[in-house]
């Protein structure tokens, strides 16, 4: 047994407490879902006779419920539990209108996300991606929408703190714009009020460009600026030191406001949307680099001589890898947003491994941080159950991401190669399906980064479960050196 | 304390004013010249509302989630061309309420693959993938087969298309039904579906006369894509945006 | 000079408009003398609302 010494933070007593315990569940319950589903519909590409020939399982329906329980589930969980935490220590104040709205929120978005994934397994679905659900889940998640903001905005304004801090504008910049992008892109008008079907508004070329604005700031305002929230809240947190610039976390916050909005026609290069817009998006893309790796450098070198907390904090080792992640994946995004090399990575695995080393890399990746930061703290745990589980996390996660993402580098690239080349006779040199048949080792590859990616979660849902019930593992941790700063 | 409420409430609102209104310009100027500039939409002729079976077929498409792994958009490269066809036009998906041009191709693109296999070889494929590809990944929907198209919302249907300006007609409503059986049968009164809807495929899709099943739809939709617009008659100043 | 005439003119704008507020937030966030404030607002986060406030009720 370590004998460090370990305080429980002192906070606030009316602080709304319970239903983020209730959040941090959530987000460890979907986690596991959404990794379990990806696994599960991954080894149908590689081994198709796992869909059991039944309706039910096969990869088009079961596609939407892994990304809804990816980005929606964990993600959606994760922002709003870490939210409400980050906002009321932020602003010294109890949540706007104590508990019941906000178990309202938890309740009526977790009901969403159940009702959801239901239906897409049932075959309801408007075919949009990312926004697939039907005309009457859309408008019950529009009102829980309407009520999370009034708690996040009205606990803002009646904040103790004068300043609002910058993690705050993050979050609210992600439930503002989210609210936009879903209420445009899931216009739609019912068959019958009785009936499920439901026909987009938009036709053709406008959907597609409103569908890709919708789908890529869904990245840009859920995956990212939510994010980023939690970034600039968990990571000086944990590190026990401020942000290493707050006028650059300013600039980051407003570059990626004025930017990123743009970026959506880069889904669409070489399309029948009109060149003009392609440019467009293309240029704002290339542009939204530096927003992103200005945010990075902020998130890193918060830690910048105080290196040694990577080893003692166990949460810090997921933030700042993910910080990490966040910089490769805004790098690649740009790279391929650029249409010569996009008319190679579109339509191929290439997008699908870039996808999730953000998703992966970044967003579940700072999560881990926040939960394995906020279980101690919300069960009013000392420390965790074990440091070293939390490494053994770390690491098959992060093998796991390496063998995801350079499958999918390989066999995006290698489908992209194959469908331009020609024989020596001017011919195309390959038939569809054995670019099809290519893919299968990647896919195999791909798939066990998936099961270690998954291994790894379920060892931190057991991690999360000892602490919270007060149990600590007898191990050996590290402890912080005492080191004195030369005078 | 210093300050008053009403300075942090609106310092709240202003943060969250500059933001929406730096997003929502964003969008604007980039979705309404969409709308606006008439050369978005190629000048070709040919495009018509689908079919009420090519409908109901969509939807079956749509429920499926085939966008997943097909795309409907062909670009403009060589190989492309060569493998599937004419690039899409703005055109060919003006009536596509949502679009499915898609994001991935695990499968092929299916933009133009009307016409391309008989009605049999797309049955036998839906049914079982493996049995005319052998290296097929792709799942077997034996059961659309067995499933009665449930059809009785097709005239609603056709009317709520109507009011997000699909140019159906009030006749073209009103004959809905009578529309959707007459095209899985090539032995009915064919004559006013044909005029209604130029170049839709009739034929009893999936082999069995007695009911219309999910199979007919989903054929007759997968037989008439990208069939539409005579590419002959095309001049370049048509197609530009 | 009609407003419809100028309406184009505006529309080409919007990117130095938006080029100009955008710089006027940079110029505001790392203006020197400001810099003292900014950056005591990132210690925010590490006082979790016990500490040394009273409630102010």
């Amino acid at each position: 047994m370590t004998v460090a010494t370990a305080t429980i933070p002192a906070v606030r007593e009316d602080y709304v407490e319970d239903v983020i315990r209730a959040g941090l569940i959530a987000t460890a319950f979907w986690g596991v879902v959404a990794f379990a589903v990806g696994v599960y519909i991954a080894l149908q590409l590689a081994f198709p006779e796992l869909n059991l020939g039944l309706e039910w399982t096969t990869f088009g329906r079961l596609r939407p419920v892994h990304t809804s329980a990816a980005i929606f589930a964990f993600g959606g969980n994760a922002l709003i539990a870490t939210s409400f935490l980050v906002v009321q220590r932020t602003c010294h104040q109890r949540l706007f209108g104590g508990a019941t709205p906000a178990w309202f929120v938890f309740w009526g978005y977790n009901f969403f996300i159940v009702m959801a994934a239901l239906s897409y397994v049932l075959g309801y679905s408007q075919s949009k991606e990312y926004a697939e659900p039907e005309w009457y889940l859309d408008l019950w998640l529009t009102l829980v929408w309407v009520v999370y903001l009034v708690v996040y905005a009205g606990t803002l304004m009646t904040r103790r703190e004068d300043h609002i801090y910058v993690a705050n504008w993050f979050y609210l910049a992600f439930i503002i714009t989210v609210a936009m992008l879903h209420i445009v892109n899931n216009l739609a008008i019912p068959v019958s009020w009785t009936g499920a079907r439901s026909y987009s508004v938009f036709s053709g070329v406008q959907d597609a460009l409103i569908q890709w604005w919708y789908g890529h700031n869904a990245v840009g305002f859920f995956l990212t600026a939510g994010f980023l929230g939690m970034m600039y809240y968990f990571i000086p947190k944990a590190a026990e030191r401020p942000v290493y610039s707050y006028r650059l976390s300013i600039i980051h916050f407003w570059a990626l406001v004025f930017l990123y909005i743009w970026a959506g026609p880069h889904h669409l290069h070489y399309t029948a949307l009109p060149d003009w817009a392609q440019t467009l998006g293309m240029t704002f893309s290339i542009m939204l680099w530096m927003p992103s790796w200005g945010g990075m450098i902020n998130g890193l070198m918060t830690l910048s001589g105080a290196w040694d907390k990577l080893r003692t904090v166990p949460s810090l080792r997921f933030s700042v890898t993910a910080v990490g992640f966040y910089g490769m994946s805004t790098f690649e995004g740009p790279v391929m947003s650029i249409r010569q090399v996009n008319s190679l990575s579109h339509y191929t695995d290439w997008t699908i491994g870039h996808v999730h080393s953000g998703a992966l890399g970044w967003v579940a990746f700072i999560s881990f941080g926040a939960l394995y930061y906020m279980v101690p703290v919300m069960w009013r745990r000392a420390r965790l159950y074990s440091d070293r589980l939390v490494a053994w996390h770390f690491w098959i996660a992060t093998l796991g991401i390496v063998l995801y993402i350079t499958a999918m580098w390989v066999s995006g690239i290698m489908q992209g190669l194959m469908w331009r080349a020609y024989d020596e006779l001017g011919f195309l040199q390959y038939a569809f399906v054995e670019t099809v048949v290519a893919m299968h080792p990647f896919y195999v590859i791909r798939a066990m980064g998936g099961v270690l990616f998954l291994a790894g979660a379920l060892i931190m849902v057991y991690n999360l479960w000892r602490t919270a019930r007060g149990d600590e593992r007898v191990e050996a941790r590290p402890v912080a050196l005492a080191l004195r700063p030369a005078e | 304390m210093r300050f008053s409420h009403a300075i942090f409430e609106t310092k709240t609102l202003v943060l969250a004013g500059a933001t929406l209104v730096t997003v929502a310009i964003g969008g604007i100027v980039e979705l309404v010249p969409l709308f606006t500039i008439e050369t978005t939409i190629e000048r070709v002729s040919g495009m018509r509302p689908y079919s009420p079976l090519e409908l109901m077929g969509r939807d079956i498409y749509i429920r499926e989630g085939c966008y997943l792994c097909h795309s409907q958009q062909i670009r403009p490269m060589r190989d492309e061309v060569e493998r599937y066809g004419h690039y899409s036009l703005a055109a060919e998906s003006m009536y596509d309420h949502p679009f499915q041009w898609g994001s991935k191709r695990t499968g092929p693109d299916l933009a133009r693959v009307g016409g391309k296999y008989s009605n049999e070889w797309h049955v036998a494929h839906l049914v079982q993938p493996k049995s005319v590809v052998p290296e097929s990944i792709m799942p077997a929907y034996g059961f659309l087969l067995e499933r009665p198209l449930d059809y009785r919302r097709i005239e609603k249907t056709l009317k709520a298309q109507q009011v997000i300006g699909v140019p159906y007609s009030d006749e073209m409503a009103a004959n809905a039904k009578a529309d959707l059986t007459a095209q899985t049968d090539p032995e009915a009164d064919t004559a006013g579906l044909a005029a209604r809807y130029p170049k839709a495929v009739i034929a009893d899709f999936d082999g069995n006369r007695a009911r219309v099943t999910e199979m007919d739809a989903l054929v007759a939709y997968l037989q008439m894509m990208g069939t539409l617009v005579k590419f002959t008659d095309v001049k370049p100043a048509d197609l530009k945006q | 000079m009609t407003l419809q005439s100028l309406l184009p003119f505006f529309k080409s704008m919007w990117t130095v408009w938006f080029f100009a507020l955008f710089a006027f937030v940079v110029a505001r966030a790392l203006w020197p003398s400001r810099k003292g404030h900014l950056e005591a607002l990132a210690r925010i986060p590490l006082d979790d609302g016990l500490a040394r406030r009273a409630p102010k009720e």
